[in-house]
């Protein structure tokens, strides 16, 4: 054991409770601020003293009473299961290809995967929202995408990009190609079929990883904030909660949300609270998973 | 002779048998990947050809779009409307950088130390990342307001005038720059602890036998054994840095002046709200060129830190 000097402990110590309370700050602030009235906000100092249950409650009650907020949670959730199911089928299919499967151009498929990754999603942004709405045969569009509107305002926009992910794919890969190939073999003997192999006997295997993509998925869909509120932006009722929330917030953050008068920061503090809680509830429940996929991948989340 | 014919018959069903096999192996394969890669070229490569189509046209109000050639790109070389975007977007990520990994590393280096609640510390100091960035930006509206906002209260309550924050361009910079550290601290840290649990102990052992300090140790061991990760971790931060969108929009809204105005924020603006989309295009290809720069040499610093 290496021997370390009483100091250094007692300092970093000091270091990190210091870097973790700037950390933690903007999550306390919000947290009791919700606590507030809102003439009390005016008076809030670098920590909001609360004032009692009944401000909260009468934030939160106008938060509910806003019924696109349920559309908006489940749409969310409706995304968040999609992505994970053809994330994971994608994954794995394609992980599985690649790593036990001998096929002809393997090589040259494989670069055309991986080229993907060299496309940052900044520069997606304008084609795939000009092709979606110029789509052909969709939305009274003629097989050369005049004519109609295309994906407009249409819900499927919330679900057509991003269906595979080639790091997922990549990851996928290098797992599997990890394990050896005896499975395979004994299954074959077995009679097993070709997706009965994949999934009854190497996904089970693969579930750090698949664990990682579902956690991910939710975290990146429950936040998920420019694409939908750039593909919706004239359809507010399919806004999903990473864009309406900031929406409610907006609203109240204007003079004219509040009708002119004192402006609501408590219901601001609410809104943030409880877009927060899920993902970080997550995050700290499925901790081991965010480790693991990092010892696979050692690559930023 | 029987046993002749016996044993080509056998090699040629056994050939047969491999040729079906890999037919099979073939159809599985391109069975599986076929749909990925028209998946791709659907919704990856035909997005590239239109925006390299649309950044050499121009949406005009009364002749629709016309074809401009490279007018687009000469403007954004040769317009300070434009060329300042890149100015105030690499302003934002050299700071944001800088500071994440100087925190980052102080933070890395005290939570490997064998001390108690190391979990707990890394724990914390991730939690931001996994909020969302548009609602943080939100929370720091509340803060920033002239009138209301609660900064302000503080400095009137302490006899301080109240400072404008929006209309200040170093305090716009400086907030959104602060958010943007706080929100990606905690990635940066978590890489930079794998980076330092991979330093072989059997190099500091070595040399704290011939009597080297802790700064010796930092500057001739650790950093240098941590270079590939520092290199990872500055090219996907500045790819990340193209990415800050949520802070300008919400918070300076490009203000004061358009200074802070970003290139994804521009890019939003010209399209989605002037509906230019050719120019917004032309500034997509710009960036799309120089992440993929970025991105080689990050693939290329990658094999390096594999060899290693």
């Amino acid at each position: 054991m290496k021997v370390v000097k009483k100091r250094t402990i007692v300092v970093s110590h000091i270091f990190l409770i210091l870097g973790a309370l700037l950390m933690l700050y903007p999550l306390a602030f919000a947290f009791l601020g919700q606590f507030v009235s809102i003439e009390g906000f005016y008076e809030v100092g670098i920590l909001p003293v609360p004032q009692g249950f009944k401000y909260f409650f009468s934030n939160l009650g106008l938060i509910l009473r806003r019924t696109e907020i349920y559309i908006s949670i489940l749409l969310t959730l409706a995304r968040f299961v999609w992505y994970s199911f053809i994330l994971i089928v994608t994954s794995v299919l394609a992980g599985y290809a690649f790593a036990k499967v001998k096929f002809k151009f393997k090589k040259a498929a494989f670069y055309i995967i991986m080229s993907s990754m060299m496309i940052p999603g900044i520069a997606l942004l304008i084609p795939q929202y000009l092709e979606l709405m110029r789509f052909p045969l969709v939305g009274g569009n003629d097989i050369f995408g005049k004519g109609g509107v295309g994906f407009r305002d249409n819900a499927a926009l919330l679900f057509i990009t991003g269906c595979f992910s080639a790091y997922n794919i990549f990851l996928v890969r290098q797992m599997l190609t990890q394990m050896g190939n005896e499975y395979k073999e004994a299954a074959e003997i077995d009679g097993a079929g070709f997706f009965r192999i994949i999934f009854s006997i190497y996904m089970p295997m693969l579930a750090p990883v698949i664990a990682l993509m579902v956690v991910q998925t939710f975290i990146g869909q429950w936040n998920d904030y420019l694409f939908p509120m750039i593909f919706m932006s004239s359809k507010p009722d399919l806004w999903p909660i990473g864009v309406l929330a900031v929406k409610i917030q907006s609203d109240y953050l204007s003079p004219s949300g509040t009708g002119g008068g004192l402006m609501n920061y408590p219901i601001v503090m609410t809104m943030g609270v409880v877009m927060m809680i899920p993902p970080i509830v997550t995050y700290i429940c499925c901790q081991k998973y965010f480790v693991q996929g990092l010892a696979v991948g050692g690559v930023k989340a | 002779m029987r046993s002749k014919t016996l044993s080509v018959d056998s090699s040629e069903k056994a050939k047969r048998k491999r040729s079906k096999n890999d037919l099979r192996e073939n159809l599985r394969g391109w069975g599986i990947l076929g749909p990925i890669i028209l998946y791709y070229f659907i919704f990856g490569i035909v997005p590239m050809i239109i925006l390299f189509r649309y950044s050499f046209l121009e949406d005009d109000l009364f002749k629709g779009t016309v074809f401009v050639g490279f007018d687009n790109f000469v403007k954004i070389f040769t317009n300070s409307d434009y060329y300042l975007l890149f100015f105030a977007t690499i302003l934002i990520a050299v700071f944001t950088i800088g500071l994440s990994l100087l925190l980052g590393m102080l933070i890395a280096v005290a939570v490997t130390q064998p001390i108690r609640g190391r979990g707990a510390y890394r724990t914390v100091y991730y939690i931001p990342v996994v909020i969302s960035m548009a609602v943080v930006a939100q929370i720091a509206n509340v803060w920033l307001s002239y009138n209301e906002g609660t900064f302000n209260n503080i400095l009137r309550a302490l006899g301080m005038e109240a400072v404008a924050w929006k209309q200040s361009t170093f305090w716009m910079y400086f907030w959104i720059i602060f958010i943007c550290v706080w929100k990606g601290l905690g990635a940066t840290v978590i890489l930079l602890v794998a980076g330092l649990n991979a330093v072989p102990p059997e190099l500091y052992e070595a040399a704290e036998l011939d009597g080297a300090g802790a700064a010796t140790k930092f500057f001739k061991i650790t950093l240098p054994q941590l270079r590939p990760m520092l290199v990872f971790v500055m090219i996907t931060s500045i790819i990340g840095a193209f990415n800050i969108f949520e802070p300008v929009q919400l918070i300076s809204n490009g203000g004061p002046d358009g200074t802070t105005k970003v290139i994804l924020f521009q890019i939003y603006n010209e399209a989605f709200q002037n509906g230019n989309f050719g120019m917004g295009s032309a500034i997509a290809v710009v960036v799309l060129i120089l992440l993929m720069i970025l991105t080689m040499l990050n693939m290329k610093f990658g094999e390096e830190k594999e060899e290693k």
